[in-house]
């Protein structure tokens, strides 16, 4: 049996788990740092890397202790490179690399969206994956359409142009007055909502497999905030939606219910189409937003190809799925030197390990 | 033994030290890639020592104040290093190591001693003599460099890292008789070996359970708590004191 520690700090979540085969959970513990940023509507790098430093020891500690197993016991120590947030990443890297060194167990620097897709082997671990298969990685940091051919192997088919979608989430939940994380409370909110009451736009009809979100983002913002005067407007820049003043005839519930539908047409409608391109033998979904239940029941709906997605809380940033995909590396032979910088930008592609020492 | 680390600002210092010899120590000017060279560093000090990594029994490294990233990559490592076996860690201010490697030559100065900051500015504390000892007698503050050299009032030693503009500074207030003498650059620099003896001589006088890795924190000075001045700049590290 393999033994891996995973231990991820890409973004606000700090996380450590140990995982048995790449399939098994042993334990997975996970410190979130929600609370913290809710007051900036978003995550702040700086308040995230002060968090990850005050929580990595007691995390690890915890994963190893719900583990059952010593140190000693580990075959190997993983951690997630890139990409995210340098500050972030740097706490777990070095975390990482201090632990390997006093154990003298192998390191292995993996890649946070490989990560999100492997933590789909943790979910149904005894049932063969036949090849390709179609995977759309939804989260607050990314958004991307990607045709696996086989372990390890990664083809883009597109992804977001603008913003990611849970990053569309938290900024119409902000413009909302909904808390922050956007994705639960926008789902929340719709469920008591008419999702027709309002016609927001949906994906350009192209042929790419490339998403746009601000459109969709802009036209709530037109449809439900007070219309600024064209004074205001000439000054207006990026991120306007943080100040926009929320009209009061307009019903939240509504409004929340009809984004959710766009936002979840545009995602279900290009992964199917390209789902049906490709031959894909199935879907899986993975990423913090595919814990949204209609874009699960939707993509259900309009495929007839299996569609996979991860437990509730294996969606959002965990150690298992680090641990999960450091197991399919380590069996390919992967050892990460102790002087790998983090990668806070790394396409996945199926050379992004090989490519990664070149980057820096 | 004792390893030390002092990732703290643009200067990289580690140091193996076993309670009466400092068996091997590394300094030199790592710029921005600490995180790089770091641990193969440790690696290659334990090499050249011919020191084995289960040997170490306890850590000590820098907590700033200084750079809130290099900070953070010196305690991660630390906290890292201290995990499997459970070792003590203490953590000691850039500028307590610092004041722990100057002598006292004239025994009416004081000693003020440097950490360059982001935007050209110094962080400083202040210390005097007492009982073989520099004792600090205020706590560290960010400033401009002329600001550092207006508010000496007694006779002092300056030490630590100092750049062009605080070199200027320092001789524009020696022409107008204030009272301050730079410390010889080898005194400036902030080597670990001081740092490694700092720790064990805390670790000497207290109990270990003191030193839990996990409640050592790094030091983020001025801005204790980060604050969003605006929406505009999220994104851009609120840090007061980064250098990087």
């Amino acid at each position: 049996m393999t033994y891996i520690l995973g231990i991820e700090s890409s973004c606000d979540e700090t996380a450590a788990a140990v995982v048995i085969d790449g399939k098994t959970i042993a334990s997975n513990v996970v410190a979130t740092q929600i609370d913290l940023h809710a007051k900036y509507g978003g995550v702040f790098p700086e308040v995230a890397s002060r968090a990850h430093v005050e929580a990595i020891g007691a995390v690890v500690e915890q994963a190893m202790e719900d583990a059952g197993i010593d140190y000693s016991q580990l075959d190997a120590i993983a951690v997630t490179r890139g990409p995210g947030l340098v500050g972030s990443l740097l706490v777990g890297v070095n975390y990482a690399k201090g632990l390997a060194l006093s154990t003298g167990k192998p390191l292995l620097g993996i890649h946070h969206i490989e990560g999100h897709i492997y933590s789909l082997w943790l979910t149904q671990p005894f049932r063969e994956v036949v090849f390709p298969v179609l995977v759309l990685i939804v989260s607050g940091g990314h958004t991307d359409l990607i045709l696996m051919r086989g372990h390890g192997q990664y083809e883009r088919l597109g992804g977001t142009l603008d913003d990611a979608a849970g990053e569309a989430f938290d900024k119409v939940g902000r413009l909302l007055g909904l808390p922050f994380p956007g994705g639960p409370h926008i789902q929340q909110a719709a469920q008591l909502g008419n999702p027709t009451a309002y016609k927001f736009p949906r994906a350009k009809q192209d042929e790419s497999y490339d998403f746009s979100f601000s459109g969709l983002k802009t036209a709530v913002m037109r449809e439900v905030t007070v219309q600024p005067s064209t004074q205001a407007r000439s000054k207006r820049r990026r991120g306007a939606e943080k100040k926009a003043r929320l009209r009061s005839d307009v019903s939240v519930h509504d409004v929340a219910a009809s984004f959710q539908a766009a936002l979840v047409d545009i995602l279900v409608e290009k992964t199917a189409r390209a789902a049906a391109e490709y031959g894909a033998t199935e879907i899986l979904i993975a990423g913090g937003v595919s814990a949204n239940s209609l874009l699960r029941q939707q993509m259900r709906a309009k495929t007839e190809l299996p569609v996979r997605y991860p437990p509730l809380n294996l969606c959002t940033d965990n150690g298992a799925m680090i641990a999960a995909a450091a197991h399919m590396r380590f069996e390919m032979g992967l050892r990460s030197n102790l002087n790998f910088e983090v990668l806070p930008m790394w396409p996945l592609t199926s050379d992004a390990y090989e490519l990664a020492d070149k980057m820096v | 033994m004792l390893l030390a680390i002092d990732t703290a600002t643009r200067l990289l210092s580690i140091a193996l030290y076993d309670g009466c010899q400092l068996l091997a120590e590394m300094t030199w000017q790592a710029g921005t890639t600490h995180s790089v060279q770091l641990a193969p560093a440790i690696q290659a000090l334990l090499t050249r020592a011919q020191t084995p990594i289960h040997d170490i029994a306890a850590l000590g490294v820098a907590i700033g104040p200084g750079s809130y990233t290099g900070v953070r990559i010196g305690v991660s490592m630390a906290k890292g290093l201290a995990a499997a076996h459970r070792l003590p860690l203490v953590g000691v201010t850039t500028l307590d190591a610092l004041a722990a490697a100057q002598p006292s030559l004239q025994s009416r100065y004081g000693l003020i001693t440097t950490v360059l900051a982001g935007r050209g500015r110094v962080i400083a504390a202040t210390y005097r003599w007492s009982k073989r000892a520099w004792v600090n007698r205020a706590e560290p503050r960010i400033m401009e460099w002329e600001e550092l050299f207006n508010s000496i009032d007694a006779p002092a030693y300056l030490s630590g890292e100092i750049n062009d503009e605080g070199y200027r500074q320092f001789e524009a207030a020696q022409a107008r008789d204030v009272p301050i003498e730079l410390m010889p650059a080898a005194f400036r620099l902030r080597r670990a070996g001081f740092l490694a003896q700092v720790a064990w001589e805390r670790l000497q006088n207290t109990a270990p359970e003191h030193f839990k890795a996990d409640a050592v924190m790094p030091i983020y000075l001025k801005s204790g708590q980060a604050t969003a001045t605006n929406n505009e700049t999220a994104g851009d590290s609120p840090a007061e004191a980064s250098s990087d």
